[in-house]
């Protein structure tokens, strides 16, 4: 059933508990439940049944939302025919560094890995600022430029701070068994990066209080909850481990949610959006176990040491990732822009309308 | 001849000479080679994780600080090497638990693990080549092999000069390290003689400098190349925007490469990575970016 056209614009997508939750809500009460229940631990190391749960989700949400990525670019030839470099040239020379990683495993591989690991949080920011964009749109409360460059401030900022802080040490942390190095950046850098955060955050907000007491616009909640997730995410969830294991399936459902909304949104096939939802949500699953449990395996059969094998390979597809999301979702591109902000509500049986 | 020989044979035997293993690790060092052979029944484990380290390259590079003429000649912990280890080296490295053997004595030739005083079982990488018996160290540290071959070799170290603190005043390199797997194999093998000191130390300058000077020369030509893409593009009119990007993310690797070993020790440098790939990432999120925003169809 094609989606109902709603005549007034909705900020949301779903349903406003929906999209609240999936943007960073459930984020928010997850860490709440984790630091006021005994599933708080203070020993470093995640519980295992939160690592059990984690890898469950791993399967049904982040490795989803990876595949959904390049489904998006390979499947639609409009992106193809955009998007030509992206198409064939990052994956070329993402299978080069990939390579480079497998031959060269002492001098190449732990550095792939470390480029990876400083890329991931700069990407979920981006994807943060990007739906606090999206929904500030959607609900008609324009962002100006110097309201943007505080909001950035303050969660590329919690990137920054986060990342700033792993580096201090120059101790080597390991990823699926192969170690990578620290930076040791000095600890005078955290600090300054907290006063950029902090700032951003408090003239961000101050922006958004003069624009009520002056016009009356209230700032949209939902984008202070993705910047509350966002926070909390980076600067205070990191000193939980039992929810930090999660914060990569908060990611992906943010993710997820939007770009099951613009595919059904692009359905052309004439299928219901039950339908057309199952095929992409079965596509994905396939996609994100292909990628990430059985791509590692052929290249262990290979010969590759399952460790370096699952390392370098998991790497590489997150940056690959990293590099198509940031491409094929700009909000400037009118493709993407229209079908995500011109008024559209799901069909929900209890919000379906009259024709 | 042949009395001898069997008396010999009874002595080993009697007095339980260690079983050696079929390996050999050869040590070329600035003043030639060394060849040890181990002992595995005797200590197996000091014996694994040697062969394991030699293997992995983790003493390439070091040296022979502490020399005592007729005492000891003892190497540095792998950690002082002139090239760095890598993180995998680093993390190979285990103590390892005392195993003395009554029946193997402090001799020249011996092969000794070192260890912290107030830890019998924290002996790691450095050990000492026995320049003479020393009966006060039986039972305290562990013996794990002897030289087999190269006694010349040891006479060459020997004379060169040392501080108050026993420290050689030539730094006393050890090249790189091999395990040779197998008797025929070692047959096979070229051994370099003793030489004197000053020619092997200017053998491994000389081989460490170019070393160095290649992989810098790697660099620059991997940024030349890309610069000149660059400049090509430029020259041509023609998709300079996706060559610069594609270069900027090529370049930024490669120098993510290059410097990240390095920032270790250097906070400055550690900064200008961390923010420089920070940077690199934000500039790369506008590659193949649409122009500026058109109006939203209503």
């Amino acid at each position: 059933m094609p989606p109902t056209q709603a005549a007034p614009s909705r900020w949301y997508f779903v349903h406003p508990a929906v999209d609240l939750c999936c943007a960073g809500g459930l984020s928010l009460l997850a860490f709440g439940a984790a630091m006021m229940s005994p599933w708080y631990s203070e020993s470093g190391l995640a519980l295992p049944n939160a690592l059990v749960f984690a890898g469950f989700l791993q399967w049904i949400i982040n490795w989803p939302h990876f595949s959904a990525t390049s489904f998006r670019l390979l499947s639609h030839a409009e992106n193809r025919r955009e998007f030509p470099l992206t198409t064939f040239v990052i994956p070329t020379l993402v299978g080069t560094g990939i390579l480079s990683s497998l031959y060269w495993s002492e001098t190449v591989a732990p550095y792939f890995i470390k480029f990876f690991m400083l890329w991931s949080p700069y990407h979920f920011t981006a994807q943060s600022l990007g739906i606090s964009l999206l929904y500030a749109r959607r609900a008609g409360y324009g962002i100006s430029m110097n309201e943007r460059r505080a909001l950035s401030a303050f969660l590329y900022g919690t990137f920054l701070v986060s990342t700033a802080r792993a580096e201090v040490s120059v101790t080597a942390q390991s990823y699926y068994g192969i170690t990578y190095p620290g930076l040791g950046v000095p600890s005078e850098l955290v600090t300054i990066l907290s006063t950029v955060m902090y700032g951003g955050g408090a003239l961000f907000l101050l922006f958004a209080l003069l624009r009520f007491l002056k016009k009356g616009e209230t700032l949209p909640g939902i984008i202070v909850i993705v910047a509350a997730a966002q926070f909390v995410w980076f600067v205070v969830g990191y000193y939980s481990p039992s929810f930090y294991v999660f914060v990569p399936a908060f990611h992906s459902l943010q993710y997820l949610l939007i770009a099951w909304v613009m595919e059904l949104k692009e359905n052309r096939s004439g299928r219901g959006d039950g339908k057309v939802t199952a095929v992409w949500s079965l596509i994905n699953f396939l996609g994100g176990a292909s990628l990430f449990w059985a791509l590692p395996k052929v290249v262990h059969a290979l010969g590759v040491p399952q460790e370096l094998a699952a390392a370098v390979l998991i790497s590489g597809v997150q940056i690959h990732h990293f590099f198509v999301d940031g491409v094929i979702w700009k909000l400037r591109n009118p493709r993407v822009a229209n079908p995500l902000t011109v008024g559209w509500k799901m069909p929900l049986p209890s919000a379906r309308r009259a024709a | 001849m042949r009395a001898a020989a069997a008396l010999m044979l009874f002595a080993s035997v009697a007095w339980g000479a260690p079983k050696k293993a079929p390996q050999r690790v050869i040590f070329h060092t600035i003043a030639g080679d060394l060849v040890f052979a181990l002992y595995p029944e005797t200590a197996p484990r000091t014996v694994a994780q040697f062969l394991d380290l030699v293997r992995h390259g983790v003493y390439d590079t070091c040296h022979f600080r502490r020399l005592e003429p007729g005492f000891v000649l003892q190497t540095g912990i792998a950690e002082d090497r002139v090239i760095p280890l890598s993180l995998l080296q680093r993390e190979m490295i285990r103590k390892l638990p005392a195993e003395y053997a009554a029946d193997i004595r402090h001799r020249r030739g011996s092969l000794s693990m070192a260890r912290p005083d107030n830890d019998p079982d924290g002996a790691e990488t450095s050990f000492s080549i026995l320049l003479g018996n020393a009966p006060h160290l039986d039972g305290k540290y562990t013996i794990f092999g002897e030289v087999e071959s190269g006694v010349e070799v040891l006479g060459e170290l020997e004379k060169v000069p040392f501080d108050s603190n026993h420290t050689p005043k030539i730094r006393l390199n050890v090249n790189y390290a091999e395990v040779v797997e197998t008797p025929a194999a070692l047959q096979a093998k070229v051994l370099a003689r003793a030489i004197p000191i000053e020619a092997g130390l200017r053998e491994m300058e000389r081989q460490l400098a170019f070393k160095g000077s290649l992989a810098w020369v790697g660099l620059a030509v991997v940024l030349l190349v890309l610069v000149l893409s660059s400049a090509i593009a430029a020259v041509l009119g023609r998709g300079l925007r996706p060559v610069l990007f594609l270069n900027a993310l090529v370049g930024g690797f490669v120098l993510f490469l290059y410097l990240a070993p390095l920032a270790g020790n250097r906070p400055w440098l550690a900064t200008a990575v961390f923010l420089g790939s920070a940077l690199l990432f934000r500039a790369l999120s506008f590659f193949e970016s649409p122009g500026p925003p058109k109006a939203i169809a209503q």
